[in-house]
């Protein structure tokens, strides 16, 4: 049976759920920014958009191709939550929700389609529940798979419905631009065209290994995108593979040399790390620190040991390893602290010092799960700003990739 | 602009049977507000508190006001102000 898959995009999420709040923001060009000093534009509303506004611009360059632009501060709680109640929606149609991101997913309706009668339906459906209990609009794409629905929900924007079917592939592709496709960058298509590849039709019809040649094990996935290809499955959370690594990066409100400064940094991303990991039951034996320079020159570093760990000061303590390890050239902005090779056990320790340490660790999270975030703390973060100010790409509604934000 | 207040306040609510409530007046600076429509509402946690969290207007104002279901009190956390 072929499979039917749809993927659904809030539309300008951010912006919309602001418009919502705030009814005299309708129709006006809106821009959401983070609260810190360095922020950018992370959603900016339809009326924004036809002012060539993006995303990633800063405010200067949002102010400067639209004089009355209005900046709004996210909220990241609302946005969570409302992205938590979306997917609920999508969860009454089928076990086989894909969460891409905090304001897209993939549903695979194959086995949903004669108890909601159609595909058509069951979007028209979701389009009305989201739309009645949130306020909001999304743009759905079906087709037989992934590539293709994403590619149907970015062809009507706002508030479409497109619906590829198998005998309108081979058409469609033909003249559709490469740079469509989701997994077609900016730099793939400039290489596709310096090769004569402007379309999907292009694409497919070009030598699979002349691809493979120019573009290694990626030719033969860019030939089939090409001919609107995708076996990829529509992977639920609760089927996804185990995480590889927890990790927490922050840009910083300004450019630090200082060393003092930027080992209060790492203790604060040590901490994050370390609550998330404890929480989820895992343990690593790399940490992997990263630094961004001023220049956005970015690296990272890592360091193993042999037992697993999971506590936020053996976090630190090898973070500091790794930081004096290196010789900084610039100015910081951005700094990461990782904690990969997991297994999902904590070692018992073996000595009453480390014992004594656990049980304090134990007690700071229980009083953090209770009370919220860095309730207690270490002495030397009480003066810096606590938790997660962004919402990362890979957030997930539930689970250890459920990151908590301010 | 939206302008943070972070206090306590009276509210008078209607909590229905589907798990829902609605917020339709509250009391602040000894001045009562009548709630013309709540404009969007949600959950969050801080740590094992549940906070319910409503933008509300009088028709004129823009309000954020918020319920911890944990302490069953009622701040006012934001005003939208030109």
């Amino acid at each position: 049976m072929d499979r039917i898959i749809m993927h659904a995009d809030i539309n300008a999420f951010f912006a919309s759920v602001e418009q919502q709040c705030n009814p005299a923001l309708k129709g006006k060009p809106v821009a959401v920014i983070g609260s810190r000093k360095r922020t950018v534009i992370t959603t900016a509303s339809y009326e924004a958009r036809a002012q060539g506004v993006r995303t990633g611009m800063n405010k200067y360059e949002g102010k400067r191709f639209c004089p009355g632009l209005i900046f709004i501060v996210g909220n990241n709680r609302k946005y969570i939550d409302t992205s938590t109640r979306i997917i609920s929606i999508f969860r009454d149609y089928t076990p086989e929700v894909d969460v891409f991101s905090i304001d897209e997913a993939f549903l695979d309706i194959t086995g949903s389609l004669t108890l909601f009668k159609g595909a058509e339906n069951i979007a028209l459906s979701i389009k009305k529940r989201i739309k009645d209990s949130l306020g909001l609009t999304c743009s759905i794409g079906i087709a037989p798979n992934r590539l293709l629905a994403k590619l149907a929900s970015g062809l009507e924007k706002p508030d479409g419905l497109v619906i590829i079917k198998q005998h309108e592939i081979s058409g469609l592709m033909e003249t559709m631009p490469v740079g469509k496709l989701c997994g077609i960058g900016g730099k793939i298509e400039a290489c596709l065209k310096a090769i004569g590849i402007i379309t999907c039709g292009d694409l497919g019809r070009y030598p699979v290994d002349l691809l493979k040649r120019r573009f290694g094990i990626v030719g033969e996935k860019l030939h089939n995108m090409g001919l609107g290809i995708d076996n990829s499955a529509v992977i639920s959370q609760e089927k996804e593979e185990d995480v590889k690594s927890v990790g927490h990066s922050m840009t910083l409100s300004k450019d630090i040399s200082d060393i003092k400064s930027i080992r209060r940094y790492l203790l604060q991303l040590s901490e994050m790390v370390g609550r998330r990991a404890r929480r989820y039951g895992y343990s690593g034996r790399t940490v992997v620190l990263t630094v961004r320079y001023k220049d956005f020159t970015t690296f990272s570093k890592r360091s193993s040991i042999q037992k697993y760990i999971n506590n936020s000061l053996d976090i630190y303590r090898i973070s500091l390893g790794i930081l004096g390890s290196l010789r900084l050239r610039q100015a910081v902005r951005l700094l990461g602290v990782g904690l990969t090779n997991l297994v999902r056990c904590s070692q018992m320790p073996l000595f009453i010092e480390n014992e004594k340490y656990d049980k304090l660790v134990n007690s700071m999270d229980m009083i953090n799960d209770r009370y919220g975030e860095f309730t207690v703390t270490y002495g030397a973060l009480l003066s810096i700003s606590k938790g997660s100010g962004v919402i990362s790409p890979s957030w997930r509604p539930a689970g250890v990739r459920r990151v908590e934000v301010e | 602009m939206i302008t943070n207040i972070d206090e306590l306040i009276k509210v008078g609510a209607v909590f229905g049977s589907e798990k829902n409530m609605r917020p339709v007046w509250f009391i602040w600076n000894r001045t009562r507000y009548d709630i013309k429509s709540v404009t969007y509402s949600w959950m969050s946690r801080e740590g094992r508190a549940v906070t319910y969290n409503f933008s509300v207007t009088d028709g004129k104002t823009l309000y954020e006001i918020c319920y911890n279901a944990e302490t069953l009190s009622w701040k006012l956390t934001a005003v939208e102000t030109e």
